[in-house]
């Protein structure tokens, strides 16, 4: 909490217990009552440095302690503009409202604040201007007509105008209206004022202006001292601020002066002030005027006297709140400070003040330090050593039963007796005694506590040793009304019964652990309290009552103890001065509360631990009177136990999971597991009395849960319903106001929540149920029916399947095809139709006989059929197969056999079908196939015509080998056998193969297929053995490529032969090469090349090899064509791929391409679109394609051209 | 039978057909390297030896009229004996006109095809012969200053000494000085030597 700056801590006393009827000097002392209005406010009598202050800085949540303007608005927090933010103070904190959280401040310093009649806080800052309406989402906005300036003044006057003046123009904003420019006004306003008579003043930088007639007119006076140094008027001094005093009189704070302008007139100004800039002005309702200047704050009192009123360190703002506190911001780092009223007295200041006595005149004596101090009702009068005092240090003053006085010093004990200070020999020997409490008894002995050395007491003219008490220091005694007398020591309680002391045996004491029994104080119903170091303790009618500390006592050590005429207890330890009031005190004492609330007397924070020995007092003059280090001071009791309004409590916000929401008295959302957050506030600034809070959400607590500092409420998972969130507050111990400050909580349901959801859903469920049971119900029904209708169809259709089998069975044996059937397993036919007599000459039970078709079916087909029986048998599926059997006449007839499975459960049980003659269609078919076979040989002599070129240049290309070889040795044989004299010529003959240029030895070692690693450059050799050898290797090159043109000329052979070409297992790859070698020639004259793209690890086919290059020619002549076409000398690619179990070979070419419409025709007979074409190329590669189970077929290619594909099966695929 | 100076580069790629007339070559005498295509011989570096080239007209990539083309540029000019398969006529025509020396057809006759290649050695080595004198008298042109040069130009135009000087603001003598110094530089014993050597310069250029 906020650091205290205790004003009066010099004060470390004693208080003390005066027991007299009445105070009469208590008027000599010049006592002043202070009026109750001025609970908090200042009075113009007392210095403001001696007031109660309090101050705050950073370490107290203050974002900044440099304040720029300081407001209270209505609902009684105070907020502070700091050049860090904007800072509200409640009491217990500092809320900072900075960038960081708020980004609707449009700049972190913070210049000036005004709370409108509607309640919204206009803030300033250097950047602009933002607004904030407290409770609602959207509490803080910028205004957008004022950014990007500094502003300097807010002001609203009482017609409800709010006036703004900034570093450029200044704006009005009417009642409910929007903030206009006011372009006839001064710049840099800083101070506006609308006075009583309706006059509008504005002050600026550049001096003071008058609104007249909607025009402003600039006031000069000379004796405002230009900032300039010359002698120009007001109008160069900056007016800061502007201020109408009750009086109706106008104040202006200049930069380097306050004058005051009365009924128009000039009146004074304060050369006081002069040169200092002023900066705020503060009437209070004394009449007093506070100015918060460069050098400090200064008051002028309605009397006119003028006066410093504190440090001189630049104050910027002023604020009396509501209870009349005065709050001062100060610039210079120098933070926030409050003032209030400090209503304590010094009566006494000369010297520490020790004890405290009335006697029964009235009159009252003082024990100090330095003497004893007597205020008569006439005079005042010192005894100090030179009296016969034997120390000046008065520590006790008890009065004798003759109605003298005992003085305990720290040197021992005399008496005081018709003025004069009285010793005996008896007296003297206590002057080795620092004598720290005393007491006369009814007996009349006289019983002395010393400091640490225990108890001693004068009876019958004898002083003795108290040797029950030990050496333990005595903090007190009492007498109680029956005459016994309570003994207050180190080591316990004890009583002196006649002179008998005894140790008293107190469980309370017990309670508290035993503690040192510090203090006491007589209630004014003869009940004891006794202060501890560990609590209270209370003796009344005989029973003792402890109160430790946990009860609530905010002090543990109590040194101090008082009670007052209404029973109220004072209580004072090192943390502080307390009370309890008697109304609390009985009900804890009668069990009916468990906790204490005190009070705390303000200004008494820091209160020293006690020195010496103590006692307590109050007087009946409604004061506490308090003993100190630097005397007395009187406390009113009235003003003390003065009760604060209690606050008003607001709710400030409710979250909702963390999200702020919008609420109107009421707020609503749906339930489920969600945190509901209540803050609320209760602007609180009285110390004397705490402020508790408590809370309630009728329709969930039963009872009121008391808030903690934290000031929130918060709850998670409400169900749906209907609440009220009550806060109240009370201060001190006072009963909890009435009027709790209330917010509607709806919590909605969510839909399976709702009643109507408990109404409807088992409705709902009923439905559902017989709606279902409904539905089923019919599609039973619908279903016997359907039921009974395919019965009825089923029984018309066994009747007219019966009529078909007829019919069927009679249509059956009269055409050409032999019904038949078979059992499955193991198979063996079972039934045959009477036509298998035409057709194949065997009788039908000749059929049925065991092993007749293993022997009549043709060798060749009787594997494929058995196989394929047993497949259908096992696979369960219809199948055809062809096969051949010898007729009885000796014919080959070829029967079809459609076989068709008849299964029982899965089974194949039966077999049947028919075996159909198809011989004349078989011959037909071979016919057919003849003369395709005649025109795909056309189609190859056709293709050799197409190369006839290339095949030209490949004949000629070995014979010119051959020619040039043969001469090459006929000239070396001549040379070896006709010339004996050969010339020497080694120059240049040779050439070491090292030497051989790159290009040569690539080309060579790519160019020898026949003849690997030959040697490609021959050297001519004289003598006779390496002639023969080059002789001998001629005649191998003749022979190999002797070999390769009859290899040619076998090719085209087999190209025109007539015969048929078996089929054999083909590398695609090499049919491919050896095709292309054929017609590379004639492509490379016409202009195109060949690329081949060969997949290695092409799995082998099976077909005519002559056939498949038939083919391959056909694609390559097409692609050649189609580029011809198309004038694209391109390359043409050969393609081949295996594709899972079949070879794919493409020839892709970059010619005219093929349209939809074409490829659909592509490989019809006769179908061209070529000139000279016949139509018959692509036909025929279609058939020998398809005849080896292939496919044929064309696509156009992205870019251009076309490319065609045949896909074979595999020779393995091929034989499954 | 003597031996022949110069190589053969034969460019075919029929290995049979390239060996067959290497090996002919050689037993004539001459040094032979094959190649299988034409990038294969641009790749090879040339020197200033007598060579000729025996080229198959059809070849895979470049063919054989276009890496005559390529050829054209180089100095001095490489003679070409053209071998064909087909009797291609314009194909003929125009690597005649392309300034080959033969074109020969499939299956030539060894005799043809030697005396072929011999001529064209021959012509190769007149070639380089002139070309070499031609860049004596290139470095004698090249030694003249920029006066002289200017005075060799008009007195091939044909100008009198009198001209020369009107024209190049000199005198009668200075000419006279600047032309006796051309003659003696481009060692030419006339006016109408002196006209060659600049004629055959210009051309060369």
């Amino acid at each position: 909490m906020a650091s205290v700056v205790e004003s009066r801590n010099y004060f470390s006393l004693a208080v003390l217990l005066l027991t007299g009827a009445c105070l009469p000097i208590a008027d000599s002392l010049a006592v002043s009552e202070l009026e109750d209005a001025a609970r908090y406010g200042l009075r113009a009598d007392v210095p403001l440095s001696s007031q109660l202050h309090r101050e705050y800085g950073r370490r107290d949540g203050l974002p900044s302690p440099w304040i720029n303007d300081i407001v209270q608005t209505r609902d009684g927090h105070i907020w502070a503009a700091t050049d860090n933010g904007l800072a509200r103070y409640d009491g217990l904190r500092f809320q900072v409202y900075d960038r960081a959280k708020t980004p609707q401040l449009s700049h972190h310093e913070i210049r000036t604040l005004c709370e409108d009649h509607e309640g919204i806080l206009w803030i300033g800052t250097t950047r602009g201007l933002t607004r904030y309406k407290p409770g609602r989402p959207g509490a803080f906005a910028r205004v957008d007509e004022i950014a990007e300036t500094i502003v300097h003044e807010i002001y609203e006057d009482n017609l409800g105008s709010l006036w703004v003046g900034t570093q450029d123009l200044t704006y009005v904003k009417t009642q409910g209206g929007r903030f206009q420019p006011l372009t006839e006004a001064p710049r840099n306003v800083r101070a506006v004022c609308l006075d009583s008579a309706g006059t509008l003043w504005m002050g600026a930088n550049s001096g003071l202006y008058r609104r007249e007639d909607s025009r402003f007119r600039q006031i000069t006076h000379k004796s405002i001292p230009p900032e300039t140094g010359q002698e120009s008027g007001l109008h160069e001094s900056r007016v800061n601020v502007l201020f109408e005093d009750e009086g109706g009189d106008l104040w202006i704070g200049a930069n380097r002066t306050l004058l005051r302008i009365h009924d128009g007139e000039f009146l004074d100004r304060r050369p006081e002030l002069d040169p200092q800039q002023i900066y705020d002005l503060l009437q209070t309702p004394d009449g007093s005027l506070y100015i918060a200047a460069r050098f400090g704050v200064f008051r002028i009192d309605s009397q006119g006297k003028f006066e410093q009123a504190s440090d001189r360190v630049s104050a910027f703002c002023l604020l009396q709140d509501h209870d009349g506190r005065l709050w001062l911001g100060h610039g210079d780092n120098r933070g926030l400070h409050c003032f209030q009223n400090d209503y304590s007295e010094r009566i006494w200041d000369e010297s520490p003040a020790r004890c405290l006595w009335e006697d029964r005149d009235g009159s009252l004596w003082l024990g100090t330090k330095y003497g004893l101090h007597h205020f008569g009702k006439n005079h005042e009068k010192h005894i100090g050593e030179e009296d016969g005092l034997p120390d000046a240090c008065i520590q006790t003053i008890f009065p004798a039963a003759d109605g003298q006085l005992w003085i305990g010093t720290r040197r021992g004990l005399v008496k005081y007796a018709d003025g004069e200070v009285v010793t005996n020999s008896l007296l003297k020997k206590t002057l080795d005694m620092n004598i720290g409490v005393g007491l006369v008894d009814a007996r009349g002995d006289v019983w002395l506590g010393l400091d640490v050395m225990g108890g001693q007491a004068i009876r019958d003219g004898e002083l003795i040793e108290l040797d029950e008490l030990g050496h333990g220091k005595i903090h007190w005694f009492w007498e109680n009304s029956d005459g016994v007398l309570w003994i207050g020591h180190e080591a316990g309680l004890y009583q002196a019964h006649a002179r008998t002391i005894t140790k008293m045996d107190v469980p309370a004491i017990k309670i508290l652990q035993q503690p040192r029994l510090l203090c006491h104080a007589v209630a004014s119903d003869g009940s004891l309290w006794i202060g501890t170091s560990n609590g209270l303790l209370l003796h009344r009618n005989g029973q003792f009552v402890a109160i430790p500390p946990e009860a609530g006592l905010q002090a543990d050590n109590i040194e101090r103890l008082a009670t007052d005429s209404q029973g109220n207890l004072w209580f004072g330890g090192r943390d502080g001065l307390f009370f309890l009031d008697v109304k609390q005190l009985e009900d804890f004492v009668e069990g009916q509360i468990e906790t204490l609330v005190c009070g705390r007397v303000e200004g008494f924070e820091r209160f020293p631990p006690l020195s010496a020995f103590s006692q307590g007092c109050i007087a009946q003059h409604e004061a506490l009177w308090i003993l100190g280090e630097s005397g007395l001071v009187r406390l009113p009791l009235r003003q003390v136990l003065h009760k604060p309004k209690t606050p008003e409590v607001t709710i400030e916000s409710a979250l909702l999971d963390g999200r702020v929401m919008d609420f109107e008295e009421r707020c609503e959302f749906l339930s489920g597991n969600r945190r509901l957050t209540i803050q609320f506030a209760a602007p609180y600034f009285d110390s004397t009395w705490p402020i508790q809070l408590r809370f309630r959400l009728e329709g969930h607590d039963d009872r009121w849960i008391d808030a903690d500092d934290s000031r929130l409420a918060q709850y998670t998972g409400l169900k749906p319903g209907n609440y009220r969130f009550l806060v109240n507050a009370r201060s001190g111990n006072d009963a909890w106001s009435k009027s709790a400050t209330s917010m509607l909580i709806n919590v909605r349901p969510r839909w399976w929540e709702t009643r109507w959801f408990f109404v409807l859903a088992p409705a709902a469920l009923v439905l559902a149920t017989f709606g279902l049971t409904w539905q089923y119900l019919s599609q039973i029904r619908a279903h016997n029916l359907q039921l009974l209708g395919e019965i009825d169809k089923r029984l018309g259709t066994e009747r007219q399947l019966q009529k078909s089998e007829i019919s069927f069975r009679a249509l059956a044996e009269s055409t050409r095809a032999i019904p038949w059937e078979a059992d499955a397993e193991p198979f063996h036919f079972t039934f045959f139709g009477n036509q298998i007599a035409e057709i194949l000459g065997y009788s039908v039970e000749d059929c049925l006989q065991e092993g007749f078709w293993q022997t009549h079916i043709v060798p060749q087909d009787l594997t494929r059929v058995s196989k394929s029986i047993q497949q259908a048998v096992e696979l369960g599926q219809d199948y055809q197969i062809d096969c051949r059997v010898k007729a009885a006449d000796g014919r080959i007839v070829h029967l079809q056999n459609v076989v068709h499975v008849v299964k029982q459960a899965g089974q194949v049980r039966q077999l049947g079908g028919f075996m159909i003659d198809v011989s004349a269609k078989r011959a037909a078919e071979e016919s057919a196939r003849s003369s395709l076979r005649q025109l795909a040989r056309l189609d190859r002599i056709a293709g050799m015509g197409e190369v006839a070129a290339s095949i030209a240049h490949e004949v000629n290309q070995p014979l010119f080998a051959i020619v040039s070889n043969a001469e090459t040795a006929l000239r070396l044989l001549s040379r070896e056998f006709c010339s004996k004299a050969l010339p020497q010529d080694e120059n240049g003959s040779q050439r070491p193969a090292s030497e051989e240029p790159p290009g040569c030895a690539a080309g060579s070692n790519s160019a020898s297929r026949e003849k690997p690693a030959s040697p490609t450059i021959a050297i001519a050799r004289k003598s006779p053995g390496p002639n023969m050898e080059i002789v001998r290797e001629a005649l191998e090159d003749i022979v190999s490529d002797g070999n390769r043109a009859s290899q040619i000329i076998h090719h085209i052979r087999s190209q025109v032969r007539q015969e048929p070409h078996p089929p054999e297992l083909l590398d695609m790859n090499q049919v491919v090469r050896e095709c292309a070698d054929f017609a590379e020639s004639e492509l490379r004259r016409r202009g195109f090349a060949l690329r081949f793209q060969f997949a290695s690890d092409l799995p082998e086919v099976c077909g005519s090899k002559v056939e498949l290059q038939q083919v391959l020619l056909n694609l390559i002549i097409n692609a050649v064509h189609a580029c011809e076409a198309a004038e694209v000398y391109a390359e043409i690619v050969i393609v081949t791929a295996a594709e899972h179990d079949r070879v794919l070979v493409s020839v892709v070419d970059q010619g005219i391409g093929i349209d939809e419409a074409q490829s659909q025709r592509l490989f019809d007979a006769f179908y061209t679109t070529k000139p000279q074409g016949t139509g018959i190329g692509l036909a025929v590669s279609r058939t020998i394609v398809e005849s080896i189970g292939g496919r044929i077929w064309a696509s156009s290619n992205a870019e251009q051209g076309a490319t065609f594909h045949f896909s074979l099966p595999t020779a393995e695929e091929r034989n499954h | 039978m003597s031996e022949q100076v110069g190589t053969v580069f034969i460019v075919d790629d029929d290995a049979s057909v390239s060996r067959a007339v290497a090996r002919l070559l050689a037993a004539e005498g001459f040094k032979t390297l094959t190649f299988e295509t034409a990038e294969e011989f641009l790749q090879y570096p040339m020197t200033d030896v007598p060579c000729c080239l025996v080229l198959d007209l059809q070849l895979p990539g470049l063919n054989g009229i276009e890496l005559q083309e390529q050829l054209t540029s180089r100095r001095p000019r490489i003679p070409i004996v053209f071998i064909s398969g087909h009797g291609d006529i314009p194909a003929s025509v125009q690597a005649i006109k392309a300034g080959a020396n033969d074109f020969l057809c499939k299956p030539v006759p060894a005799e043809a095809l030697l005396s072929a290649v011999r001529q064209a050695i021959l012509q190769h080595t007149e070639s380089i012969r002139q070309e070499t004198a031609i860049a004596a008298k290139r470095q004698e042109y090249e030694s003249l200053t920029v006066r002289e040069r200017q005075v060799l130009e008009l007195v091939v135009q044909g100008r009198l000494n009198k001209q020369i000087a009107g024209i190049l603001g000199i005198t009668e003598a200075t000419v006279k000085v600047h032309r006796g110094r051309v003659m003696q530089k481009l060692q030419a014993e006339s006016v109408a030597e002196l006209v060659r050597v600049h004629d055959r310069l210009r051309q060369d250029n």
